[in-house]
């Protein structure tokens, strides 16, 4: 029933997707290991980068320039509430509120604009196709957002790794109080680290929207797959959203395939087995 | 403790309001009516306004709205009034709001529910005070068939009556032998695919494969296509709806199953259409309405449809919003049979039985058991110019509601406005 070629399909189909739940989990996990935001309207985010990427995209009749300015835009949104609404809420209890506030407003705001009729964005002709895999075609979109999803991994890795302000972000990780004792403006670090993760958000949405089309709802139903993510990966942790972005995606593409009746089960068992064997996940610390 | 306090003052506050509204609103419209010589004709409008099929009652509603700006809101020399009320897709809501609609505004006539459950509901109690309903949806079968009350008509269609196993009937007279299936995993979804079934595998075609797939929250569709088998099959059957349909396809066209033909009713309506592009060339359906039917009635109404809510909503018009206007055309006839006498629901319930009248979907009558006889369109999606539509490539019936269990075989007839 299973041969090699349709498995390596599956698989390679699981990563795809899991990339993209990477690209959406990591912006959440960067703006809390810093901030200690737990921000419910990551989703949102995920949501508005696709229908400005989308329309842009098509005003310009230019693939590459929607799919930058959804991030972009995204980006901006994410800079002003930091900078007007979160800067001013100390306490985390509050913040989350504010949060679900965002969630509601951008929907609204989102169905005022672009309706309730869904959105997808048409890829440019050389993306559209499918190539055969040991026989089984596979599209060729889906390995353009694999190549992305790992060069964004990398990407990530080098920043915080090799930068400057990359070993800021992990220190912040760690101590944020000593951070700022030491000198470093913790404020315009926040600002920086949350305006990345909400423009990693849009640019995940936008890239997304090939494939899983935009519509009102999107937001509820990727935010509960970014949670499951984060929390199987470890709360802060990029290196958890990767693996956890996969583990979901794999879990989600085979769980489906072998109990289709019940596939979705998988994820929250995969969730169930992690939290009993690690309770802070993967790569979370103790 | 302090957030406890401020809610029970607020629902303290509501409690109050509520009771001293309610008199006030019923005196209200026992004096509005009082006041005039020949008093206005109450209609009752309930549905989801809110929720998840929001979009498509809506449309229904801009249809209904749409019959009496025809008539200019007045019928035999009664103004016509409708009361709109939203049941948020819950039927016991529907049940209260329909009560509301009764008692309170003192409605004549009610239009409406949406959703089988809801007409399950509100039976009971026209039955019991002989309030005479036209639903434009509530595709239930049951309804016109077991639960049959003679105060309850529908002018939509008997889904697992007149579409599925038509469906079914219908692949088998194309030529198609194997098929592998795909639908929600809701009862709804179950059913649809069983009437589907039925009529096909007693023609002797053979369901290689049956895959069903949670509701709303399946983001990829992947390893459901990779359980299909297509060298085994000549045809994938989907009863997908929504955002599940919207994805399916557009994922079944970039994993290259092209090859294999698409058949499903649900998944290409009109208003998908752009967004779908290319990746829904191909795909046949099977529906009761087609925007692109060129039969004069529908040309006539897409155009008064136009003047009303401008070309964007008119190039999204589907199956609803001519089931909505239906509805209303079907009132606005049987009114004017019985010049306006509609205070007796007998003469009214004999009336609406005898309506027969050109739909934008085609000759529309009742059966005895007051369910639309109409006719079904096979259809493709094609791209003409730049735009892409439904074209309709055959027409069948006329077929009523137990045209299967009759053994009945609906008859190829002229599309409607074709030579």
């Amino acid at each position: 029933m299973l041969d090699l070629g349709s498995l390596l399909n599956l698989a390679m189909s699981g990563i795809t997707f899991g990339m993209i739940l990477f690209l959406l989990a990591a912006g959440f996990e960067l703006m809390f290991g810093v901030m200690r935001i737990i921000n419910m309207a990551h989703g949102s985010f995920f949501m508005l980068g696709a229908y400005v990427g989308i329309s842009i995209a098509r005003q310009t009749h230019n693939f590459l320039f929607g799919v930058l300015m959804g991030a972009i835009s995204v980006g901006m949104v994410g800079l002003v509430t930091e900078r007007f609404l979160f800067r001013r809420l100390p306490q985390h209890l509050q913040q989350v509120y504010v949060t679900f506030g965002i969630i509601y407003i951008l929907a609204d705001v989102s169905k005022m604009l672009w309706g309730s009729n869904p959105y997808v964005l048409s890829t440019p002709a050389f993306l559209a196709g499918s190539v055969n895999i040991l026989a089984r075609p596979f599209p060729i979109y889906r390995i353009v957002l694999l190549g992305i999803g790992l060069l964004t991994a990398l990407g990530l890795w080098l920043f915080q790794e090799k930068t400057r302000v990359g070993s800021i972000v992990r220190a912040g990780v760690d101590d944020r109080e000593m951070v700022g004792v030491i000198g470093i403006n913790i404020k315009l670090l926040s600002t920086l680290v949350f305006t990345g993760g909400a423009l990693l958000a849009g640019f995940a949405g936008v890239m997304a929207s090939p494939i899983i089309p935009v519509l009102p709802g999107i937001d509820w139903d990727v935010m509960t797959l970014a949670m499951v993510v984060v929390v199987v990966g470890g709360l802060g942790s990029l290196r958890g959203a990767l693996v956890g972005g996969l583990l979901i995606g794999l879990a989600d593409t085979f769980g489906k395939f072998l109990l289709p009746q019940v596939g979705i089960v998988l994820i929250f068992l995969v969730l169930a087995v992690v939290l009993i064997l690690r309770p802070s996940g993967i790569f979370g610390g103790s | 403790m302090k957030m406890n306090r401020l809610l029970s003052l607020l629902i303290g506050v509501l409690f109050v309001l509520s009771l001293v509204t309610f008199p006030f609103v019923t005196v209200c419209s026992q004096a509005a009516s009082a006041s005039q010589t020949k008093s206005p004709i109450k209609l009752g409008w309930v549905g989801p306004l809110t929720g998840p099929l929001a979009q498509g009652t809506t449309a229904m509603l801009r249809g209904t709205k749409l019959a009496f700006k025809e008539v200019n809101w007045e019928v035999a020399g009664r103004k016509i009034e409708m009361v709109i009320e939203d049941d948020v897709l819950n039927p016991g809501v529907t049940v209260t709001k329909v009560k509301k609609l009764f008692f309170s505004d003192k409605i004549n006539l009610l239009i409406g529910p949406f959703t089988g459950a809801s007409g399950l509901a509100i039976m009971d109690f026209i039955k019991a005070n002989k309030l005479v309903t036209v639903t434009p949806q509530a595709a239930l079968a049951s309804l016109t068939e077991d639960k049959f009350t003679p105060y309850f008509f529908r002018s939509s269609f008997n889904d697992a009556g007149q579409a599925t196993p038509f469906e079914g009937w219908l692949t088998y007279r194309l030529g198609y032998r194997k098929v592998a299936c795909i639908s929600l995993d809701t009862a709804y979804g179950h059913s649809c695919l069983d009437g589907f079934k039925k009529a096909f595998e007693k023609l002797g075609g053979k369901v290689t494969q049956e895959i069903y797939t949670p509701q709303g929250t399946t983001m990829d569709f992947a390893p459901y296509l990779a359980k299909i088998d297509t060298s085994k099959i000549d045809l994938i059957y989907s009863w997908l709806t929504g955002s599940d349909a919207l994805r399916f396809v557009k994922q079944y066209s970039e994993y290259g199953y092209k090859k294999t033909p698409l058949f499903g009713a649900n998944m290409i309506g009109e208003t998908y259409l752009p967004e779908l592009g290319d990746a829904a060339l191909g795909i046949y359906g099977m529906l009761h309405y087609v925007q692109s039917l060129p039969n004069p009635e529908n040309q006539r109404f897409l155009k008064m449809y136009a003047a009303e809510y401008g070309p964007e909503l008119t190039n999204q018009v589907a199956a609803f919003d001519v089931q909505g206007y239906e509805a209303g055309k079907l009132i606005v006839m049987a009114i004017r049979a019985i010049k306006g006498r509609v205070e007796d629901s007998g003469a009214l319930m004999k009336a609406l039985e005898k309506v027969q009248f050109e739909s934008p979907r085609g000759p529309l009558k009742l059966d005895d058991h007051h369910n639309a006889v109409f006719l079904n369109y096979l259809f493709r999606v094609e791209k003409v110019g730049d735009r892409y539509q439904n074209t309709v490539l055959k027409a069948y019936g006329p077929i009523q509601q137990r045209w299967f269990e009759e053994g009945f075989q609906p008859p190829e007839v002229p599309v409607p406005g074709r030579k």
